[in-house]
This record gives structure tokens, C-alpha cells and sequence, in this order.
């Protein structure tokens, strides 16, 4: 299996404050890889430094095997590193149609069409909302548009900040499904979950980190049964009889 | 008080054009804010920029009136370039205390420069149409007024098709809208903004443009106006664009209606009375506040 993203002892945050200290890992090609710690541990952090939206510190982030610590976020996306960050992050006064033209921004004119009839294919939904404000959409639907928006450019790294956020339960299944349909086509992807029951069972690894630093890493199927994980973010008892 | 029809009308017409040219600046100044989030203090005096060149692209142009409005707002364009480049790139989205210092700064710095080159004496610029005009029964407007009125909403037709129908436009109102999601999509910031300056910035020449042959070109004459500007755009509902629009013409007529009925000192305190009483009555300004709406 080739790798697909290397983190060398990252250390980024806001500002003159470091959050993530010194976070290494390395993601295979085509796995889901879940990214669990408290509130305030680093992983959206993390997700941001490997896109580049926020203060890089020191380290190493090797994407297909070209070092991008220090491209700015649009060159990363050319190169493939899609980032959907947590939470509402559409254009609210525009269309879904407007939305999916955004997108595209970093397309050249012809490539508009056939990407976002593609990624209608994905979510038919969208086609149904063509007019609507996104502002005006459920949550749900706004976390599908906003995936659908990264997809367009078929980025081969995609990194989600809490995609099941605020959805019902049916919703998160749904999110999850689509999710690993997209990896099932040979996509990376590094998902940040607050469900992290759901996400542990849809992933390959996980990676658990603590004050900013990594504190496990390993098959999801192992992390799950771990007694610290369960006891810390699983709530125990529920998660016996599901195990 | 009785009031005559004819005079009413008048105003009326003077107070619509005035109103246009007002919306010009505070449509560019709202569109900086917007991808920006900033005010521009300076946005007066690109205007009065636009006016001088217009006042000496004309005689070069042998008084040809479009050839020198092309001028100017190419000229002011570059001057919106150059202070982007210069200046406001080196703002974050977050220092807007700083933006208001430098802005206001590069704004007396500019009046004063102006002065120092061309002196404060005021000039009276001359076109190919002079002071004719159309005589509409009783009513008689000067072409210069017509053409700047025209001018005016050709460029809101203009600017409402590149806002809504063109990537480079959309991606405007996307970092207005929102920043995340603008980085989300591969937007540089950074690009836009410039683009969103220069924009505004030809607004601001094409109003000063239209403005010179109907009043007197003077290093100051941009200075007030980045208040009501900026009174407008905060009435008007902060970025929102067709609101600033609407109430710069509502402006228009009332400085144009309270000059023609009252003492002339009313004018210019009018718009501060209702800027204060709208923030009172509706903190958020008349109409919907945010988000860069085109429509």
C-alpha cells in the first residue's frame, strides 16, 4: 500500500501558541482514518495545519511525496488535499447552484459541467435544493453540499472537521456511508468525529490524541476495544454490547 | 408654504443624479468592507483623484468627455493598486482599528500632496458639452449631469452582472460570505481583495469624473464625503450592496430637497440626523445586514 500522507513531528497552532506538538503519523492510500481526542486536543488543528489555513511551527507534512508545509492552502488543493472545515462552511447568501460554481473556482471554464454533474451523481439531493439559499438548508444537507464542493476538484486526500455534527442519527449513517463510498474509489481520507462510535466502525485506523500531542494510533477495531478509549470516549457500558 | 411643482421637480432630478454619484463611492466602499473588513478612509480621495485626472485629461483630449472619463478611471484604478499593493495588503481581516489609522492617514496624506502639486486654488473644468442641456418643458438639466447619472447606473448594471454571473465577481461575495469556506474552494484572498480595490477604486473615478464638470475640483473636495459614504453604507445595512445603493439616492434627494427648502447649513447636517436616528431605530441599518447580497 503506498502512502499517501506523512506528518513528521508537526508542531502548528494560532498565533504565537503551538497546539499540536510534534504529531507524526502516516496514512495509506484509500484508508479512513479516524482522528479522536477531548475538546481543545489539537484535531481540528491538526486537520488545518495539513491544509494550511493556520500558523505551521516546525515538522515535515509529506504529501504524495512532495513536502507542502509551506504551500498556502490553494496550492495544496490543487495538488489534491481537500479540507471541509467544521461546521455551516458554505455561502449562505448564495444557491446550491452558486455553491457548487465556487467550487469550481480553481477549475478552468469547460471542466465546470462535467464536475458538477458528477458530484449530483453522488448527492442527488442537491439537484432537488438547485435554487435554494444554502443558509435555507438543514444541516445535513449543508454538510453533503459542502462535501460535494471538495469533491468537485476529486481531491485524493480529504480531510473532515466533525461532518456528523448536529445531524439526526439517520443523517450520520447516511454522512458515514457516503463517506466510505467515497473512499471505496480510492480516496484517503483523515475524519475528525465527535461520534466517535460511528466513525471508528466506517474507519481502517485511528488516532487518538491528547493536549495536542498523539497518544495512540492503530486499527480502528483495536482502538475500539481499548479499555482507556472505551472508558474515555465511548461511555463504556453501551459500547460492551455493541463490541 | 407652497410648494412649486416645477421647483419640486427640479430637485428632485438633482437630488436622483447627486444620489448616484454618492452611491458609487459607498457601493466600492461597502465592496472593500466586504472582502476585506475594512473601512477605506481614504475612498474620498480617490475620487477626488478621478476628478483631476478628468480635469486634466480633458484639455489633452481636446475636451472629448468619454476618451477623459476612460482616463480617469484607468488613472484611479492604478492609484487603487498602488495603495492595495502598497498599503492594505499587509492588513489581516482582524486589525481593523489599524486600517482605520492608515486609511485615514494615507487619506490626509493624499489631500496634502494634492495641494502641494496643484495648489488648493479651485478648478472649473470644461468639456465638449459645456453647459448645455436638455430642456424637459420647464425643467432644464445640464448633459453633464444626464451623462454622470447615465454613467452611474451603467456601472451598477455592470457591477450587478459581475457579482452574480462571473467566478471572478462570485468569489467577492464567497469571502464576504465566508472566509473558511473561500479557503475551502481555493480562493486567494489576497487576489480578491486586490481585485475588490481596483474595482472600487473605478468606481470612485468614474464618480469623480462625472463629478468635475459639475462642481469645483479641489484637493479637499473628496474629504466629507468618505462620512456620508461610510454613514450610508452603515444605513444601507454594513455589505449590503443594493442597500447602499438605495439609500445614497435617498440621501440625494434629501440634501437636494432640505437645500432647496431650507437654509443650505441643514444639507450637509441631514444625513448625520438620519444615519443617528436609523442606528437607533434599527441598529442593523435599514435593510438585511451581511453577506454581499446582490439581490
Amino acid at each position: 500500500m503506498s502512502t499517501a500522507l506523512d506528518l513528521v513531528s508537526v508542531t502548528a497552532g494560532y498565533g504565537d501558541n503551538p497546539i499540536v506538538r510534534e504529531f507524526s503519523t502516516t496514512l495509506d492510500t484509500g484508508t479512513i482514518t479516524t482522528l479522536i481526542g477531548g475538546n481543545g486536543a489539537g484535531k481540528s488543528t491538526l486537520l488545518r495545519a495539513i491544509y494550511g489555513t493556520n500558523r505551521f511551527f516546525s515538522g515535515e507534512i509529506v504529501f504524495k511525496g512532495e513536502r507542502v508545509e509551506r504551500l498556502p492552502p490553494w496550492e495544496r488543493l490543487k495538488r489534491g488535499v481537500g479540507f471541509v472545515p467544521q461546521g455551516r462552511c458554505n455561502f449562505p447568501a448564495m444557491s446550491v447552484e452558486e455553491n457548487l460554481k465556487m467550487g469550481c473556482y480553481t477549475l478552468t471554464g469547460g471542466k465546470h459541467e462535467p464536475a458538477i454533474a458528477r458530484v449530483i451523481g453522488l448527492f442527488p439531493m442537491l439537484r432537488q435544493k438547485w435554487l435554494t439559499e444554502a443558509g435555507n438548508l438543514s444541516g445535513g444537507e449543508q454538510q453533503i453540499l459542502e462535501m460535494a464542493m471538495v469533491l468537485l476538484l476529486e481531491p485524493s486526500l480529504l480531510l473532515l472537521d466533525e461532518p456528523s455534527l448536529g445531524l439526526s442519527p439517520r443523517m450520520q449513517g447516511d454522512v458515514f456511508t457516503t463517506v466510505q463510498q467515497i473512499a471505496a474509489t480510492g480516496v484517503t481520507v483523515l475524519v475528525v468525529e465527535q461520534n466517535v462510535r460511528g466513525a471508528l466502525l466506517i474507519s481502517d485506523r485511528a488516532l487518538v490524541m491528547e493536549q495536542g500531542r498523539k497518544f495512540m494510533e492503530g486499527p480502528a477495531a483495536e482502538v475500539r476495544t481499548d479499555p482507556r478509549i472505551r472508558q474515555a470516549y465511548l461511555g463504556g457500558n453501551i459500547q460492551q454490547s455493541a463490541a | 408654504m407652497t410648494i412649486d411643482a416645477v421647483y419640486l421637480l427640479q430637485l428632485t432630478l438633482n437630488g436622483i443624479a447627486l444620489g448616484l454619484l454618492y452611491a458609487l463611492i459607498a457601493v466600492g466602499l461597502s465592496l472593500i468592507f466586504g472582502v476585506m473588513e475594512i473601512i477605506n478612509f481614504a475612498h474620498g480621495e480617490l475620487l477626488m483623484l478621478g476628478a483631476f485626472a478628468m480635469c486634466f485629461a480633458l484639455p489633452v483630449m481636446g475636451l472629448l468627455y468619454w476618451p477623459a472619463m476612460a482616463t480617469a478611471i484607468v488613472a484611479t484604478m492604478l492609484a487603487g493598486f498602488v495603495i492595495y499593493e502598497g498599503l492594505l495588503v499587509r492588513l489581516k481581516p482582524d486589525e481593523f482599528e489599524r486600517s482605520i489609522l492608515i486609511t485615514l492617514g494615507l487619506s490626509i496624506i493624499i489631500i496634502h500632496v494634492m495641494q502641494y502639486l496643484f495648489t488648493a486654488t479651485p478648478r472649473m473644468v470644461d468639456s465638449q458639452y459645456g453647459f448645455d442641456g436638455v430642456e424637459i418643458g420647464a425643467i432644464r438639466i445640464t448633459w453633464t449631469r444626464v451623462i454622470g447619472a447615465a454613467a452611474a447606473v451603467a456601472a451598477f448594471a455592470g457591477l450587478y452582472l459581475v457579482l452574480r454571473y462571473t467566478q471572478f465577481g462570485r468569489a467577492m461575495r464567497a469571502i464576504a460570505q465566508n472566509r473558511d469556506a473561500a479557503l475551502m474552494v481555493g480562493i486567494r484572498p489576497r487576489v480578491v481583495a486586490r481585485n475588490a480595490v481596483i474595482l472600487a477604486a473605478g468606481l470612485c473615478g468614474l464618480a469623480g469624473a462625472a463629478i468635475s464638470p459639475i462642481q469645483l475640483v479641489t484637493p479637499y473636495m473628496g474629504q466629507f464625503l468618505i462620512f456620508k459614504a461610510f454613514a450610508l453604507v452603515i444605513i444601507g445595512g454594513l455589505g449590503n450592496i443594493p442597500g447602499a445603493v438605495v439609500a445614497a439616492i435617498g440621501l440625494g434627494l434629501v440634501e437636494s430637497w432640505i437645500g432647496g427648502f431650507f437654509e443650505i447649513a441643514w444639507q450637509e447636517a441631514a444625513v448625520f440626523v438620519i444615519m443617528i436616528a436609523v442606528l437607533f431605530l434599527r441598529p442593523d441599518g435599514l435593510f438585511k445586514r451581511g453577506g454581499m447580497r446582490v439581490g
